[in-house]
């Protein structure tokens, strides 16, 4: 069974080539990544480390490979929550498009079923969903158009797109609110 | 370093997915599709807020209505499709789950897809 040598660069993500070992120094695979520095390990020409175990241990390096930080981590930035806020849309939408389809399927069958997709619209419940529906598909569409932007390399720098995360939030909630006092008022 | 690519899989520009760009462009061409579509779609809710049974069905069986309503269905099924495979991808690991989940996004959207359309197509000529 070989010995399994991985330097210290790998496992932090940078790729380092593999150098060759001079002698059986102790196992780091069970330690944390912030340990690994302060260890006396041998340093190849590149500066990478060997780290020697056997072929078992090749599961435990798996398991205890350093992870990013996770979501708490970070501090809530208006980008980062219009992105989170553009998936969550989307995933709301997709959904949605069950009650278009309820709606035009009840409209094609009969003057009752349309009823009762109009009497639960109409309702509070149905009329809250509705106004959630509307604005979702408005900051959506918004977000969109910051990506279709995006795309074209121009808006990406930091203070330009924490301004568009802003807008697309004002901008939606404003569209929404507009739309919605045209459907009750003008018409 | 010398380049392991054949000259064909330049040319074809597919990558190691086998399919290139394609869910990329085709995200970008439905939602550049979708912005007239839906904001036609909101104004026509909006149009069509309070009206009655005979009404509405006035309305939906129109021809231009009833033809830019099926593109409203399609380019929107479509892009939520791509916009779910993704979704699906980032959170789904287990290979098995993901493809079952693959699998009920296409589904899911084939029956709300067929049922809008069947309702639009009724609509206008069946009565």
């Amino acid at each position: 069974m070989g010995l399994l040598l991985v330097p210290i660069r790998r496992m932090r993500g940078v790729n380092g080539p593999l150098t060759q070992c001079k002698n059986g120094t102790k196992t780091l695979l069970n330690l944390p990544l912030s340990s690994l520095s302060a260890l006396p390990v041998n340093q190849g020409s590149n500066g990478a480390a060997l780290i020697i175990g056997d072929a078992m241990s090749k599961t435990n390096l798996h398991a205890n490979r350093p992870l990013s930080p996770h979501l708490q981590i970070y501090k809530l930035i208006p980008t980062m929550v219009m992105s989170i806020v553009h998936r969550i849309t989307g995933g709301a939408l997709y959904f949605g498009t069950l009650l278009v389809a309820w709606w035009l399927i009840a409209t094609a069958t009969s003057e009752a079923q349309f009823n009762f997709v109009s009497w639960v619209l109409g309702s509070w419940i149905g009329l809250l969903v509705l106004l959630g529906y509307t604005w979702a598909l408005l900051h959506h569409m918004i977000g969109g158009i910051r990506h279709l932007i995006w795309d074209t390399g121009r808006g990406l720098d930091k203070h330009t797109t924490t301004k568009m995360a802003w807008a697309s939030l004002v901008l939606s909630i404003a569209l929404t609110v507009l739309i919605w006092v045209a459907a009750f008022t003008i018409l | 370093m010398s380049d392991m690519r054949t000259p064909l899989k330049k040319v074809r520009g597919l990558g190691s997915a086998h399919e290139g760009t394609d869910h990329f462009w085709r995200q970008r061409l439905t939602s550049v599709a979708n912005i007239p579509l839906l904001l036609f779609f909101i104004g026509l809710i909006v149009y069509l807020h309070g009206a009655s049974f005979a009404e509405t069905r006035a309305a939906l069986s129109h021809p231009l209505i009833a033809l830019v309503l099926l593109m409203v269905i399609i380019s929107g099924l479509v892009h939520m499709r791509l916009g779910m495979q993704v979704i699906i991808e980032d959170y789904v690991t287990s290979e098995g789950k993901k493809i079952a989940c693959l699998m009920l996004n296409t589904f899911f959207t084939l029956v709300v897809g067929v049922a809008c359309v069947f309702a639009i197509i009724k609509l206008s000529f069946g009565g």
